[in-house]
């Protein structure tokens, strides 16, 4: 399903929304075994494609999305429904309002689906800590779709939706891309309104498109992007059109390749893969630069102490005072203790504990404050980086999809899934996953990663090597 | 001999801003409207929502730093102070900690008939929390919460130890809160929680530089609790030490039924509130031509009206200073300078009304006796009408009463017998009964003097004009014995 196919249908009146809505929701029902979804929207959604259709017969545009049916991961805000961030502490709870970026889509005339299962508080790499069971890959159901977007990446693969959105803090949106084998979008730390995204990181959060082809993932963040009065870390930068330079030819690029990111501790066959893409590239002029961004071991520590510091104070909210699941119990702290370790999963825990400790007196110097430092120091590894190159290609993810439980109980052992994701959030960089080929019958795929704001560089990329992928079998 | 302690104290204030709408959204700012009616999802903390900062309080806070003659920091951040209690929408509350928008400068008080400057240590923005009102004990109902006041702005203001006194503190407190509202940047109504107050205090021996274990009496929100809970609390301490025990860490709260201080629920372990930088709001910068603004959009302020008082009404600095330590003060004194003899206003002002409003712990903006009625008074005292004695009696009792002037002066009977003719039989007896004085002031002790015009008043019932009475008491004593 793509935007350009839905639109020319619906513009020509060979496809009618209501008619693409219901035979969805039949799809999805039918594919339930997935558990990509965690609610559907088919009263709302239905009601939306008959305007729509109104629309479409009368001639006006609804807008580039009208009628496009989009999924939205279930840690954002869709005003009626309910958002439950994959937890049972939010059992209950409907969303009272709209996300900016959920708006945004529904002034394009997007219709909106349904919500996305994920990673409770997308606290995980594999969509199997939600409260409401795990993520299977599409590709093979054994397996894992990835997360913490599991849900969103999985339903854009399997055909549930046009395109999701989903949500990103140390890879969660790359990851889960790559394991399903269609197009996940980071943006630059800012571009997109973090107003109605529940907090995990909050300077690491950002929401972005998955879609099953570069050109969708471009109109989409086109739509979603653009400073928020709601949201004072939302950056005051224009918003281009990111899919203005799809088709035209590439200028003359250097590209770096970090060899950091290329070590034993990646499968062969993955790096077998992004190697022939690269060959691919070299033929048509583009230069490749090895390089080193020599703190890359550190991003993976850096991140849980800062990224579990910032959840440990977003997480504070889960109470059971004013919304979502109370422990009856009829003393005060007890009823705290009791709500939130009923309420939330095991993973959720560790991390609020982990990051409550990296803030505690006595701790906070050599934790976090240290940890923050070293975080610039990443991002100046980039920068220097960038002086001589402007684009980094990587693996997204060190191994294929794994098997459902397989990495489940050794959480440093998961941790490790993000290890080649994390160093772009650190330094708030753009950076997207693009499918580029399978390995037997599972997905691989390829990072970019560019300078800050230079989406538009990325997705011309990104369009130039779907455009001369061949999916056969990458061995 | 036991041994002399003297009180160190320190205020910690909370004023509510008097913005239109909250600190971090656009829910206006209520006080008398149905609970959680003036609410969103920002200032309930539900999922998802950040914080947008109200520029207006930030315009009002530059307008109390300025004020208080603070050093302004041009770059100031906020902080997360993380701890859960239901009142607490998002289990932290933004506020600032590293990075402070003020610190330092002082408020001048008017104090012991002169005036005093207090230190003060910081200034910055946070955001309040709701409202909880408790069951009572042993209720079935559980605790209730009232989210309309969660998000209301308030500027902290921050002490030096340097108080010294309870009444002094008083004082402080009264003071902040009259240029508060001088300012507009606050209303200042303690019934409705505008303005709280947090004491620190610790006694030592009297002389001493260290600084003893502070205790904290939280939630003093009337400026006569506040005198009561730091008296109470000085004797205390001061009592636990001369038995030789130890005051321990810990805080407290003031029961005015009983007017002790009580200690609060222990906790087991001390807050930890794990200050974090907030990630959701950007640095506040505090441009030049915003502090610009403000100042032009600032009332007079204490110093400059101190500067113009002693240039429009030739009033000595330590007058000024203490007639424009209180911005309603200075304007009483105003209203009535403008008809009367400064100086004359200056010293009723300063010694008989302060005296009054002092002992019933009143400010001027609370004083019964209106400009009008004490120019009134003026009028009448000018006009020689009463005397000095019979015209403070006046004040005091149109201060209780509320009576007007002339309605006084007549009920008690009081005039002023000036003439000549009529004092001076009075004065002739009164030397007459005492020959040998007479004599003994001629020879040299002038200091009889104030004996003879006291019993010549004492005469008179207290009517007689003091100042006339002298003058014919000493044509009489120095024209030659035997008087007449």
């Amino acid at each position: 399903m793509r935007v350009r196919d839905l639109r020319e249908g619906y513009c020509s009146g060979r496809l009618r929304p209501t008619e693409v809505c219901r035979a969805l929701f039949a799809e999805i029902a039918r594919q339930n075994t997935l558990n990509a979804y965690l609610c559907t929207c088919e009263d709302s959604a239905l009601a939306a494609a008959e305007e729509l259709e109104q629309q479409y017969r009368c001639g006006k545009d609804p807008g580039c999305l009208g009628g496009i049916p989009i999924a939205i991961k279930d840690n954002l805000n869709v005003k009626g429904y309910p958002t439950t961030c994959g937890s049972k502490i939010l059992a209950g709870y409907r969303s009272g309002y709209h996300a900016t970026l959920v708006s945004k889509l529904l002034a394009q005339g997007a219709i909106i689906v349904g919500k996305n299962n994920l990673d409770e508080f997308a606290m995980g790499s594999s969509n199997e800590t939600s409260a409401y069971g795990p993520v299977r890959n599409p590709f093979d159901e054994r397996r894992v779709a990835g997360g913490s977007s599991g849900g969103s990446a999985a339903a854009v693969a399997a055909n549930l939706c046009c395109a999701a959105i989903g949500s990103d803090t140390g890879g969660s949106i790359r990851q889960p891309a790559a394991f399903c084998g269609v197009v996940g979008v980071r943006p630059t730390y800012g571009r997109v309104s973090r107003f109605g995204l529940l907090a995990y990181a909050s300077s690491f959060d950002q929401a972005g498109p998955i879609a099953s082809c570069v050109e969708d993932a471009a109109t989409i963040l086109t739509v979603i992007s653009g400073q928020d009065h709601l949201d004072a870390t939302s950056a005051p930068v224009a918003v281009p059109d990111f899919t203005e330079n799809l088709n035209r030819e590439l200028p003359r690029l250097r590209i770096g390749l970090p060899t950091e990111y290329f070590t034993a501790g990646v499968d062969a066959s993955i790096k077998a893969g992004i190697e022939s893409v690269v060959d691919r590239l070299r033929s048509t002029g583009i230069e490749f630069h090895r390089l080193s961004l020599p703190h890359t071991d550190y991003a993976l520590p850096v991140y849980h102490i800062v990224a579990n510091a910032e959840a440990s104070a977003n997480l504070a909210r889960y109470d059971g005072v004013r919304y979502g699941f109370r422990a009856t119990t009829r003393h005060l702290a007890e009823m705290y203790k009791r709500t939130r370790t009923e309420g939330f999963g095991q993973e959720v825990k560790r991390r609020i504990m982990v990051g409550a400790f990296t803030l505690s007196s006595g701790y906070i110097d050599a934790y976090y404050t240290h940890a923050q430092k070293v975080r610039t120091l990443i991002k100046q590894d980039f920068e220097a980086a960038f002086s001589k190159v402007d684009a980094i290609l990587t693996p997204v993810t060190p191994t294929l999809p794994f098997f459902i439980g397989e990495k489940f109980d050794d959480p440093l052992v998961m941790y490790l899934s993000d290890i080649l994701t994390i160093p772009a959030s650190l330094a708030g960089l753009p950076a997207m996953s693009l499918p580029i080929g399978t390995v037997g019958s599972l997905p691989i795929g390829l990072q970019i990663i560019s300078r800050h704001f230079d989406e538009k560089l990325m997705f011309q990329l990104a369009a130039t090597i779907e455009r001369g992928i061949n999916h056969a079998s990458v061995i | 001999m036991p041994v002399l302690y003297e009180a160190v104290i320190g205020l910690e204030f909370h004023a509510q801003l008097a913005t239109k709408t909250k600190m971090f959204c656009s829910c206006p700012v209520s006080y008398d409207a149905r609970p959680n009616s003036q609410t969103c999802p920002i200032c309930l903390g539900l999922p998802g929502t950040l914080p947008m900062l109200n520029r207006e309080s930030i315009s009002h806070a530059l307008r109390v730093c300025l004020a208080l003659n603070c050093t302004i920091h041009r770059r100031s951040t906020f902080a997360r102070k993380n701890y859960f209690y239901p009142d607490l929408a998002k289990g932290y509350q933004i506020t600032q900690f590293d990075l402070p928008i003020a610190t330092g400068g002082y408020l001048e008080i008017p104090w012991q008939r002169g005036t005093s400057s207090i230190s003060i240590r910081r200034a910055h923005l946070e955001e309040d929390t709701a409202k909880m009102i408790h069951a009572a004990q042993g209720s079935r109902e559980g605790s209730k919460l009232d989210y309309n006041r969660a998000g209301i702005p308030l500027l902290e203001v921050v002490t030096e130890p340097v108080i010294t006194e309870p009444a002094q503190a008083r004082v402080v407190m009264q003071t902040l809160r009259d240029l508060l509202r001088h300012l507009g940047a606050c209303n200042g109504n303690l019934e409705q929680g505008n303005l709280r107050c947090d004491a620190n205090i610790s006694v030592r021996p009297s002389g001493s530089t260290e600084l003893w274990q502070a205790v904290e009496i939280k939630n003093l929100n009337s400026f006569k609790f506040l005198e009561q809970a730091l008296t109470y609390e000085i004797h205390r301490q001061t009592s636990r030490y001369r038995q030789g025990g130890l005051i321990p860490r810990e805080a407290r709260h003031f029961d005015p039924e009983t007017g002790n201080t009580i200690p609060m629920r222990i906790k087991e372990t001390e807050e930890d509130y794990r200050y974090v930088n907030e990630p959701d709001l950007l640095p506040l910068i505090i441009a030049e031509s915003w502090v610009d603004t403000v100042k032009t959009s600032m009332p007079e302020l204490p110093s400059s009206m101190n500067k113009r008082f002693m240039q429009q009404y030739q009033l000595p600095e330590s007058t000024t200073r203490l007639l424009t330590s209180s911005p309603p003060l200075a304007v009483f004194f105003e209203r009535i300078a403008v008809h009367h003899d400064p100086v004359t206003v200056a010293n009723w002002i300063i010694g008989p009304l302060l005296s009054l409003l002092n002992n019933a712990s009143l400010t001027i903006d609370q004083c019964p006796i209106t400009p009008e009625i004490l120019a009134d008074l003026l009028t009448v005292t000018e006009q020689a009408k009463i005397t000095p004695n019979q015209a403070k009696q006046v004040l005091e009792e149109a201060f209780h009463t509320g009576d007007p002037i002339n309605t006084i002066i007549t009920s008690r009977n009081f005039t002023q017998i000036s003439d000549p003719l009529l004092l001076q039989p009075i004065i002739d007896e009164t030397l007459k009964a005492n020959p040998f004085l007479v004599e003994q002031y001629r020879e040299g002790n002038q200091r009889l003097l104030s004996y003879f015009v006291g019993s010549v008043i004492k005469a008179t019932r207290g009517k007689a004009n003091p100042y006339r009475v002298r003058e014919l008491l000493v044509r009489c004593l120095d024209s030659g014995p035997g008087a007449s």
